[in-house]
This record gives C-alpha cells, structure tokens and sequence, in this order.
C-alpha cells in the first residue's frame, strides 16, 4: 500500500464515507509494510518450468535417433504421470464451482505435466504413428487431456492449451495440405472452420455458466470465440465471397453487444464495438469501391475526418451508456 | 504548468486510490460509489484496452485529417509540403490543448492528439531544417514539455529517448564525442537521470506524476545497464566503430564491462527488495535473464538443451526454496498476497503465453492467425 492510499482513506474518514474502524484497519495494514514477492517468485517458477519443458522437448528432437525413442517416451510419460499424481494427491475435492490449491506451487505442477503429455503424445505420434498418418489425434487427445486437467484443477493455462489444440486438430482434420503450406488465406473453409469452432465455444460458455459447470471459464470461451469469429471474419471479409462474411459479422457481434451487456464485461463490450467497427469499414469500402464512382471516392476522403469525429462521439457515448448502466 | 483543472486532477488520483482500497477489500461497493459522486473527476480511462481503442479512433480521425490536408496542398501542383507538416502540428497541439481543457486526461483521444502533435512536428522541423540533430532537440523539448503538462508517461520515453539519439548521432556522425566514450557518456546520462528521478520523486507535484516518474525510473534503469552490457557494447564496437575482435584477444575493458553485465543486475536486484521498489526488481531479474543471454552468446560451454534443463531446474530449486521461507509470513517481505495488488492479470498472461510454447510441440503446428486470435482472446476475457 503506498502512501497516496493511505492520505484517500483519511480524506475519505474526514467526509463520511468511511468509519473510523475502517480508517484503523487501512493503517494498520499499512503498517505491516507488506511487500509481497509472490506474483515474482510464480513468475520465475513458471519460467523454470518453461525452461525444462523446452529443454526436454530439444533433448527428445536431438535424440531421435541415439536413445531408445521407448525410453525416452516412457520417461516422459512417467514425468507426466508423476505430476499428475503429485497433483491428484494435494487437489481440493473436485467441484463445479471455482477451486484453488492450497499451495499455489501446484497449479505449475500441473502445467508442466500438461505441457509434458502434449510432448508425449506428439513424440508418440511422430515415431509410431499409433494414430495412423494424422497428427490431428494427437492434437486431440492432448486436447482432451487438457480439459480433463483444466476441470478437475482449475486450471486456466491447461484450458488455453486445450482450446488451441482443439483449433489444431480441426484445421488439420479440414485442410491438412493448406496447414503444411501456411497458404490459409487462399484457403476459405479454414474461415468457416474458425467460426464454426467459435460458435461452439460459445455454447460451452453458455452451457457453462447456465448450469453452473466451472462457471468462470465462460468469459475465457467468450474471449477465444470473440477473437476467433472476429479475425475469421475480417479475413473473410478481404477475400472474394466477403457478404456471408459481413452476415455474420453483424450477428456475432450483436450477439456479443448483448453477452457483454449480461455478463458486465468491459473487455467484451470494448472488442466488440472495435471489430464491428473494423468490419463495417471494410465492407464500406468494398461498398463505395463496387460504386465505382470517382467522384464519389474523392468526396469520401474529405469527409473521412468527419466521419471518424461522428465515430468518436458515438463511441463515447456509447461507453457513458454501458458503464452507467453497470456501475 | 499542468494543463488540467487541479481539484479535477486531484480527485480523479483520490477515485483511483479508492480504487485500489476498493481491490484490496478495504472499503464496499457502495462506499467507493459513493465516493465517486462525491468526487467529479477528470475523463480518463483505466482500462487499458479502452484507452487503447480510443487510441486507435484518435488516430484513425488524425490520419484521415492528414489525408485531406495532402489532397489540398500536395495536388495543387506547388511545393507545399513543409507548411502542410506545419499546419499539422498545429492542429495536433490545438487539440491537445482543446481535450486538456474539455478535462480528457488518460483518456486514449488525448494520447493519439500528443503522439499525432510530436510526429508531425518532428517531420515538419526535419524538413525544415534538413538536419537530424535538430529534428531530435526540437523532439526531446517537446515532449518533455508535452509529459509535463499534460502528464503523459509515454512522452517521457520519447524525450529520452530522443536524447539518446541526440548522443549517438553526435558521437557517430558528427564525431564530437570519441567513440569509445559513448557508452561512458550514456552511462552518466542514466545516472544523472536516476538522481533526477530520485529528486523528482519528493517534489510537491510527484503525486500526480507517479507513471511519468516510474518511466523516467525504467529508463533510466535499462539505459545504465545496456550502456555496460558486454554483448551491446561489443557488437556496437563490431558494427558501428569497425572494431575488430581477433581470435584471443577482446575488446578493451572487457573485464570491467563483463563485471557490469552481472553485477548491475544483481545490484538492482538486491536494491528493488531493500527499498521496496518492485519495479526496480522486475527490471533487475529481466536484466539477470539478459546477462545470462549475453554469456551464453560468446560461451557455449553446455548444449543448449543440458542448459535451459540445467538452468531451469536450479531456477526451480532457488524459488522453491525462497517460497518456503517466505510463507506464512505477515508483514514485510512475504510469499502472501497483497491486499492491494492481488492481479488476475498474471495468470491470463501465463494462460496466454503458456499457448505459444506449447503449440510447437503438437507436431505440425496450428495455423497462426487461426490460433493468433485466439491467445490474446484468453487475455481479454478475463483481465478486466
């Protein structure tokens, strides 16, 4: 607590607003001069980990062909395991509602065996091929594996893995050949595809929070759907069918317009209004280039500064409207 | 010198303390609420990403402003260019100065109008002049005039930074300063800028500049330390002095810069924790991991894979171990939350950054922008 706090908080006894215990117990945690390390020390502990996983993933590629592949894949999959159990043995009873462990040092306990059977299944994969030729089971069982984690211990990073290796599997699965060559721009289903998967994290969110099913990850799926639908969109609004697209702009972010008003979600609210916005340039653009009209264009661009004070405005006052209506 | 209504600027610090005793459970919903309609405050934004937006629009309004002026006074035919920059600037600074009287403070509109000034008043004493030097002098005043009056944190950095431009085309184009000095020279830059932090700080008026003064902290922070980091050092001797490093033989001084590279870190490090200053010891343990960084650049004395698992779990073992003498305990030094800064922010950023390591290893990897998307939306979701 700095001093600027301290000086509110007599301000604030001074006007009423605060009681004279409260103004007490403000000074005296003041005067614990409280100096926490913690989000430094998991910081560095979450780098550690990196460290290792990374060391281990360069170990596994630069030993392909010297250590025994089963070896090395039963090591990995013991490290794994043991963190898992270490986990099992100190998690919270299992709960649909928000859970913690008591040591914080766990949840990193977790990631790295998350991260290890991502390397396991992936290493798996690439020296037997269990799966057959497609790497998108492998994606997929890490997937699984990382929701499995990311609901029993509550963890948000096993989530964030789960859900990009869910987006891998699909991407594989539709168009291996576009993933290869990195040419996804030319490749319109992959739009469809981010979409689609956006329209089902929304539902898991909505599942979520209507029946109470670890209730706090639904603003996360809501985040990835956002950005997901929302990027999908503005690519598929450059390309040559852009009118679906600006279709489904407009009704996803309606939709999310609505979800961040109910969920009081400022980050929601703010990335809608911007990808809407983004989106309906673009298709204006489109709109006036179809014209044709040069006259039309040169006009435009003298009332562009108009147009974007008109903008600015609307924003604002858009803002004023939603933050009063959740204070 | 500050160009908002001081009571305004006043209360909108105190809504911003109450919000951190809000945070940190101290007082209700309803005392901070109130508070707030006790409080009128200036227009500003906390939250980031909605500063950013309104950033963006800012910028989006100033540019299209550019696009006319250049149809006016480009397409006529005649040479007109260096008064369109001029124009330009002033249009920045009169709304600059229209937003800080209209009380828009950290607000994003008012950052794209001071960033939009500081451009094109940099392009327009460029062209006018026709001379670097000049462009940086006229830049470095300004913005420091800008960051006081208006407050703003960002044109702290691009005053210094421009100084230290100012320094580095000094010394390699005009020849001025003896090369071999620069890094001595930038070196006193940083610490003349420390001492004028320190002394900053106990000013009556340091409470409303607090994120300027961190700034002017931070830099001052990394300056002194990557003007004695051995790796810039040499290769800055190597590229711009052509400075040749024989086989067995090493630049001159290496001893004292190779002593900086980790005594620095180390140095703030241990001070961060002594003076309480948290910014000081994250900039300490970033500089630590650098001079790692530079050590391994010139050593390879393991492979990498023995080093990053190595050095990660001797890292793992350290943390651990300071995590179990600091638990439990209440008061100073603590592995406990704080009540006033307890962030959700870190967890997210992991959750995030978490995603780019781990997709490389699922063979094949995911598309970027598919996926790209995606990482910063786990970020937004929840961070506010």
């Amino acid at each position: 607590m700095n001093i600027q706090d301290e000086k509110t908080a007599e301000i604030l006894y001074q006007r009423g607003i605060l009681s004279q215990d409260e103004l007490v117990s403000v000074k005296a945690y003041r005067s614990l001069n409280v100096f926490s390390l913690r989000n430094e020390l998991l910081s560095l502990l979450y780098v550690a980990i990196l460290l290792i996983s990374g060391g281990i993933g360069i170990l596994v590629y630069e030993n392909i062909d010297t250590i025994g592949h089963s070896i090395l894949i039963a090591l990995i999959f013991l490290g794994a395991a043991a963190c898992f159990y270490f986990a099992f043995k100190k998690a919270p009873a299992f709960s649909w509602n928000e859970t913690f462990f008591e040591n914080p040092v766990f949840d990193y306990v977790v990631l790295f065996g998350m991260l290890l059977s991502g390397t396991f299944f992936g290493y798996l994969q690439y020296q037997y091929s269990p799966f057959g030729n497609s790497f998108a089971m492998a994606a997929i069982l890490t997937s699984i594996i990382g929701f499995a984690v990311a609901y029993r211990f509550d963890n948000r990073s096993a989530l964030s893995i789960a859900i990009t290796a869910l987006a891998t599997t699909i991407g594989i699965t539709m168009t291996p050949r576009a993933v290869m060559e990195l040419d996804v721009f030319d490749n319109l289903p992959m739009f469809y595809t981010g979409i689609a998967l956006g329209l089902a994290l929304i539902i898991w969110g909505e599942f979520s929070e209507r029946h109470n099913v670890k209730k706090h990850f639904a603003n996360f799926f809501y985040g990835f759907a956002q950005h997901l639908i929302g990027i999908s969109c503005i690519v598929g609004l450059i390309s040559e069918y852009w009118g679906i697209f600006a279709i489904i702009m407009a009704a996803a972010m309606l939709y999310f317009f609505w979800k961040s008003h109910s969920a009081e979600s400022t980050a929601l609210f703010v990335f809608t209004i911007l990808y809407a916005f983004i989106g309906f340039n673009i298709a204006l653009v489109r709109v006036i280039i179809l014209s044709g009209a040069d006259d039309l264009i040169m006009l435009c661009v003298y009332i562009a500064p108009f147009f974007y004070l008109a903008c600015i405005i609307l924003f604002i006052r858009s803002i004023r409207k939603f933050n009063k209506e959740h204070k | 010198m500050i160009a908002f209504d001081k009571t305004l600027l006043e209360n909108t610090i105190l809504v911003e303390s109450a919000q951190d005793l809000k945070d940190g459970k101290f007082i209700s919903k309803d005392q901070f609420q109130a508070t707030k309609d006790a409080f009128p405050t200036l227009k500003t934004n906390r939250n980031l990403f909605m500063r950013i937006a309104f950033l963006l629009l800012g910028a989006f309004c100033y540019s299209s402003c550019t696009g006319v002026f250049a149809l006016l006074f480009l397409s006529s035919g005649a040479d007109q260019y260096e008064v369109m920059l001029v124009l330009l600037a002033v249009l920045g600074g009169v709304a600059s100065e229209m937003l800080a009287r209209n009380n828009f403070y950290a607000h994003g509109l008012d950052d794209a109008a001071i960033y939009g000034f500081l451009f094109a008043l940099g392009s327009a004493s460029s062209a006018l002049s026709d001379s670097t030097l000049a462009m940086l002098a006229v830049m470095a005043v300004a913005s420091a005039l800008c960051a006081i009056r208006y407050l703003n944190t960002i044109c702290v950095v691009v005053s210094i930074l421009s100084v230290v431009a100012f320094i580095g085309e000094v010394t390699f184009t005009n020849s001025l300063i003896p090369e071999f000095y620069l890094t001595i020279v930038l070196f006193v830059f940083a610490i003349g800028l420390f001492f004028l932090h320190r002394n900053l700080e106990k000013h009556e008026l340091a409470k409303f500049y607090a994120v300027p003064l961190q700034a002017l902290q931070l830099c001052a922070l990394l300056i002194a330390y990557f003007s004695m980091n051995y790796l810039v050092v040499r290769e800055l001797a190597q590229n711009m002095m052509r400075f040749v490093v024989e086989p067995g033989s090493d630049i001159p001084m290496s001893y004292v810069f190779y002593f900086m590279t980790f005594a620095i870190p180390l140095a703030y490090m241990f001070f961060g924790i002594k003076r309480r200053e948290k910014l000081m010891l994250w900039v300490g343990i970033f500089t630590m991991g650098f001079a790692v960084f530079t050590f391994r650049y010139y050593y390879h004395i393991l492979p990498t894979e023995v080093a990053l698992l190595f050095g990660g779990s001797a890292l793992l073992a350290l943390v651990l171990v300071i995590i179990r003498k600091l638990k439990g305990v209440e008061s100073g030094i603590t592995f406990e939350k704080d009540r006033m800064h307890d962030s959700n922010a870190l967890s997210v950023a992991q959750a995030v950054i978490v995603n780019s390591h781990a997709v490389q290893q699922v063979p094949a990897g995911s598309p970027m922008e598919f996926g790209g998307g995606g990482f910063s939306g786990g970020g937004a979701g929840e961070g506010f």
